[in-house]
């Protein structure tokens, strides 16, 4: 318990060595913002946290250790419910209330002001007070009263909008028609094994090259708007940082302190006024490893943590969705932690929304890596970036199709955002989601020609982890927006609806169907080559030409001819388009490296069928990408 | 913008009647071309023997212009490459008519030439594969103009599918990834990053420093392998669909098909026409007559600077690559299935998309005016005087209603059979198409195509209710191998007991008894 006085001066001028002009421009900003001294200290780039708690433990106070298990609400839990906002600022958390006492823990007792507020808000005088670290006093209040928010951000499609909602993979109409389906299949099999075989082996090739077509002239449609950029040099330019909005940025990071101190430095480079941006950088209450490193962290940050309340699924959107209650941005976008974005991409996204009608909601940037020549798997997972990013999306842009909205770096209009009710915390491409559910919500998204560099996946097996994820995720978004086509269909219109099957059904349906083809096809091949005689040398007969004849019976020469154009074809088309993506961007040396794609490929065909797996057995599971494996910068 | 597309497809309608109706009455007065036959007995063969789709779909130049005529084959009241000519060029016709009424004036008179031109209106009537040549060219210039302002990977993909289409209009046609490779090079000064300044600065910049330098050689050779990329992944693909069904990757290069269907096309068109020979037989310059005739237009749009050094830089590339074309084999490329390359790039310049239209001094007004009445003009006496008998015969129909000895002969031949009874037709259908083509389907006929062709040169009798063959003053005569194979048995003595049904100066209808 503290009962001495302490003074501002003496922490933070003294101790602190903050200039007097900075405490004047603290405190400036303390009445701008409407943010207690300490949050803007600590959250505007002023003072370290590892500063801060050496400054207190110097002035030889006993920081509050919380027991995080065994909070309880006080009985005017209500109260601050209502409060919490207030609470969070104040930075304050009432420990034990009765009618006639009031123990508070606080975070800068050198402001009187947060102790009157707590004062004013519980209409009681406070007792006692403890000190305790920032970061433990809003880990205390969001685990403790935040569970109301914590229940929107899990539930809040699930209760407004049921239909839209991840949280029940197969309905049972889907059910149904899968069954049927499959009974069909196997009758027809049983009746007509020849033409059954051909039929669906000809209709499986069609699917997939028309899938892959379709993918390649929206490349070329993307390919258009390279030559127009949508905000000039000009209009940038003519931007005064007078008129700019607060801006909110979600940072969703879960055991990643190893790019924390990037961040910082990532974010401090933006061209956007500090004191307008609203950054949160958003951890989950049992990430013990990002909560530490940010309490340890010994240089200023400029983002304010926001802990997470435990609760499943644990996935990002639901921690982003969380986030939202806390953010007071006209605009709000979402960054990983270890994103560069263009540094003037906030001040691009303004422009353009500015010049747009309201209809639009969304702008989504380009995402590309800036460790793309470490390894082989870099340097394609680049290339595919590039072409989704610089191509592919615009080309939806173009053709006004619903846009799968990317990972990160997609800004909303705010009050858009919460109208349509945030993200879906049980889909795990929530941003693919969001994007539909805008659609079909007459709102529209686009693309803006501005990048954000990225860490690229350098491991195998992270990435298999990380695609698994998307293209169950990609699955996940077609089962819900399919539980009724002809309504889907009435939503977003006949363009919007082929767009949907084969940008979102034809992206995981090409990775599932493409090992099964290749297959056969290469068997075919190889039988045709004669060489399974040498190996089965202990057999006189010519095995090849046996087996032949038993499969051309469901595998005839024409069909053949149509897999091997088939193949021939789509693949040189994905080259294709990878190989100008890259040209685009004048990463000349990684042209060549498109010409490997066929065999990325059927690493996406891995996680096609890991994705498949989880998402019959754990549909919600957030499959984790572990980042800064790098050992790249820009 | 619904009412714009109204207009356009209208107007597009509107032209391309008027270019089939055009031909429909160029026909009446004895223009035909036996292209246009012979594609259209591609159509016919397609579905008449087992494997005749496969190898008829695939072994077939210009394959564009046939898979285009197969689409409107079903239209019976004319041969389907005339009607797909008229569909192009209207095409063609309509887009500059329409861009060229936005412009300025001295581009609004322009039109005069767009619609009178003989050499458009050649593509379009003609029913042979010029109007494709045309519309490539065209089409390859107006993407070059465009990327070399824009650089952008957009027009670099469009022109890298179009050769990537044409290719299998026409091999040769690969020929332009070389004339591309210049403009990379000078493309390549304007698009480095952080250089500003007149060319050679830049120039100098890049030279002198190593990573400007790497950057920009990186830079080019990329351009070219992009741009290459999809045509020789169409031949890739060609080839390996050859390996597929012929068993071999070079089948459509000495396969018996491809044999077939370049003499066929080839020698009733050029080598029954004493004309060529002579021009060349001259071993002169005059060659370069023709290409001046239809030349006027780019070189108007030489002088006509409007400040694009690449521009003209690229008209030049145009006029050198025309004249090595012509100059490399008289024989094939004296035609205007080259020179109007040089009519699409005039086209191309004029309706190219200028940033800034300048205000027009008078005297270029009434030069405008009188320009395009040169053009139509020379372009007339080109086509007076071409070696190429197509282009004349259209001359001729125009001036005068035609008849053509051989072409005649063609056709009794086909009325002849039609008003036999229905059998089997021995024929050398690679001299033979035309007269074939008309015939009702209950004839059928063992030609090259036929599984029992070469049974059917053997025992005639067998195989054959009749028989179509040359006599020798007929051109092809040598080449004919049913006429070969006749004078075989007649040298064993083998006597075939025949009755002509039909003779003339050229051939010979036999019934077989």
């Amino acid at each position: 318990m503290e009962n001495r006085e302490y003074y501002r001066k003496s922490l933070f001028q003294e101790k602190g060595k903050l200039s007097q002009k900075k405490i004047y421009r603290v405190e400036e900003l303390e009445k701008s913002l409407n943010k207690s001294f300490l949050r803007i200290v600590l959250n505007y780039g002023y003072l370290s946290r590892r500063a801060w708690k050496n400054i207190l433990l110097e002035e030889g106070i006993e920081l509050y250790n919380f027991d995080f298990d065994n909070l309880v609400q006080i009985p005017k839990q209500e109260i601050i419910k209502e409060n919490l906002h207030k609470f969070l600022d104040a930075l304050a958390f009432p420990l034990v209330q009765t009618e006639d006492y009031l123990e508070i823990v606080i975070a800068d007792p050198s402001d009187s002001i947060n102790i009157n507020q707590v004062e004013g808000i519980l209409g009681q005088k406070v007792d006692k007070f403890h000190v305790a670290e920032d970061m433990d006093i809003l880990k205390a209040l969001h685990i403790t009263y935040g569970l109301d928010y914590l229940d929107k951000a899990v539930f809040g499609i699930y209760d407004s909008d049921r239909e839209s909602c991840a949280i029940e993979t197969f309905t049972k109409p889907q059910l149904i028609a899968i069954g049927l389906t499959l009974a069909v299949g196997v009758l027809f099999f049983y009746f007509f094994p020849i033409n059954t075989a051909i039929t669906l082996n000809l209709i499986l090739n069609f699917l997939l090259f028309f899938s892959i077509s379709f993918k390649f002239l929206l490349t070329l449609y993307g390919s258009k708007m390279e030559t127009a950029r949508k905000i000039s040099k000009a209009e940038l330019d003519a931007i005064d940082d007078d008129e700019l909005p607060f801006y909110t940025i979600l940072l969703p990071v879960f055991k990643e302190s190893e790019v924390i101190h990037k961040l910082v430095w990532n974010l401090k480079n933006l061209d956007y006024p500090l004191e307008k941006l609203d950054i949160k950088l958003l951890i989950e209450s049992d990430d013990a490893m990002t909560y530490n490193a940010v309490k340890e962290m010994d240089f200023p940050c400029v983002f304010e943590p926001l802990i997470i309340p435990y609760a499943q699924p644990k996935t990002k959107p639901k921690a982003c969705n969380y986030g939202l209650y806390f953010s007071k941005g006209k605009y709000l976008t979402i960054y990983d932690a270890e994103d560069i974005p263009d540094n003037n991409q906030l001040k691009m996204v303004y422009a353009l929304f500015k010049k747009i009608s309201d209809q639009y909601v969304v702008v989504q940037c380009a995402l590309n890596y800036f460790n793309k020549k470490e390894n082989l798997l870099t340097r394609l997972f680049t290339l595919e970036y590039s072409y989704w990013f610089d191509y592919m999306l615009p080309g939806l842009d173009n053709l006004d199709v619903p846009i799968p909205l990317g990972g990160t770096s997609n800004h909303f209009r705010f009050d858009k955002l919460m109208e349509l009710g945030g993200w879906d915390g049980f889909n795990v491409t929530e941003d693919a989601d969001l994007g539909l559910r805008a659609y079909a919500k007459s709102y529209k998204v686009t693309v803006l020609d501005s990048t954000t560099l990225e860490e690229a996946n350098n491991d195998f097996f992270n990435w298999i982890r990380q695609r698994s994820r998307w293209i169950k995720g990609y699955m996940q978004t077609y089962l819900v927006h399919m539980r009724n086509p002809i309504k889907l269909y009435k939503k977003i219109g006949l363009k919007g609806f082929f767009g949907f099957q084969f940008f979102i059904g034809g992206t995981f349906f090409t990775f599932l169907v493409y090992p099964i083809l290749l297959t056969f096809l290469v068997f075919i091949l190889f039988l045709h080559t004669g060489w399974l005689n040498y190996i089965v040398f202990w057999n006189d007969g010519d095995i090849s030409q046996g087996l032949l004849d038993s499969i051309s019976i469901f595998f005839p020469d024409w069909l053949v001819v149509v897999a091997i154009f088939n193949f021939t074809v789509g693949n040189l088309m994905m080259i294709y388009v990878n190989m100008i993506a890259v040209f685009r961007r004048r990463s000349y040396p990684l042209i060549l490296y498109a010409l490997v794609n066929p065999f990325y490929w059927l690493m996406h065909s891995i996680s096609a069928y890991k994705g498949l797996i989880q998402l019959i057995t754990k549909p919600f599971y957030w499959e984790k990408t572990n980042h800064g494996l790098t050992k790249g910068s820009k | 913008m619904k009412k714009q597309s109204i207009i356009y497809a209208i107007c597009w309608l509107l032209f391309s009647s008027a270019y089939f109706l055009l031909s429909l009455w160029l026909q009446s007065r004895g223009f035909y071309n036996l292209e246009a036959y012979f594609i259209e007995y591609k159509t016919v063969l397609i579905s008449r023997y087992e494997e005749g789709f496969l190898r008829t779909f695939f072994f077939t130049k210009p394959i564009i212009l046939f898979l285009g005529s197969l689409l409107i084959s079903f239209i019976k009241q004319s041969q389907s490459t005339y009607i797909l000519n008229a569909i192009i060029i209207g095409g063609l016709t309509n887009h500059l008519f329409l861009k060229g009424l936005k412009r300025k004036l001295s581009i609004k008179v322009f039109l005069i030439y767009v619609l009178l031109s003989p050499i458009i209106i050649y593509s379009g009537v003609s029913g042979g594969s010029t109007a494709l040549y045309l519309i490539f060219y065209f089409v390859f210039f107006t993407l070059l103009f465009k990327y070399s302002k824009s650089y952008s990977v957009f027009h670099l993909t469009l022109l890298s599918l179009l050769l990537g289409v044409f290719v299998l209009f026409d091999l040769e046609l690969l020929k332009f990834l070389l004339l591309l490779i210049p403009v990379f090079f000078f493309v390549n000064f304007s698009k480095a990053k952080g250089i500003s300044g007149n060319f050679y600065y830049r120039a100098s910049i890049i030279f002198s420093n190593g990573s400007q330098r790497r950057k920009f050689f990186t830079g080019f050779f990329s351009s070219i392998f992009i741009v290459a990329f999809i045509p020789l992944m169409t031949i890739l693909i060609y080839l390996v669909i050859n390996k597929i069904f012929a068993g071999s990757f070079l089948y459509f290069m000495d396969g018996v098909g491809d044999q077939w269907s370049s003499y066929s096309t080839l020698y009733p068109l050029l080598y029954e026409d004493n004309y060529i020979w002579n021009v060349i037989a001259e071993n002169t310059r005059s060659f370069i007559i023709p290409l001046a005739l239809v030349s006027c237009l780019i070189v108007f749009n030489l002088f006509d600077f409007e400040g694009s050094v690449a521009k003209n830089a690229l008209i030049l590339l145009g006029i050198l690559y025309c004249f090595s074309e012509i100059a490399e084999n008289r024989i094939d490329n004296l035609n205007l299935n080259v020179l109007s390359l040089i009519t699409a790039i005039g086209l191309a310049v004029v309706f190219y998309n200028h940033d800034k239209e300048k205000v027009e001094k008078p005297f270029k007004i009434v030069l405008g005016f009188i320009i395009p009445f040169i053009l139509i003009f020379l372009e007339v006496i080109y086509f007076k005087y071409s070696v190429n008998y197509n282009e004349r015969l259209y001359y001729q129909s125009v001036i005068e209603k035609n008849d053509n000895e051989h072409f005649t002969s063609l056709k009794n031949l086909s009325s002849s059979l039609k008003d036999q009874e229905k059998g089997r037709v021995l024929v050398d259908d690679a001299i033979y198409f035309a007269s074939l083509t008309d015939l009702n389907s209950e004839f059928t006929w063992e030609g090259h195509f036929s599984p029992n062709f070469l049974a059917a040169m053997q025992l005639p009798q067998i195989y054959a209710d009749y028989i179509i063959v040359s006599k020798p003053a007929f051109l092809l005569y040598p080449n004919d191998v049913v006429a070969a194979s006749l004078r075989r048995l007649e040298h064993f003595g083998i006597s075939l007991d025949t009755e002509i049904l039909y003779e003339d100066k050229f051939s010979m209808l036999l019934k077989v008894k």
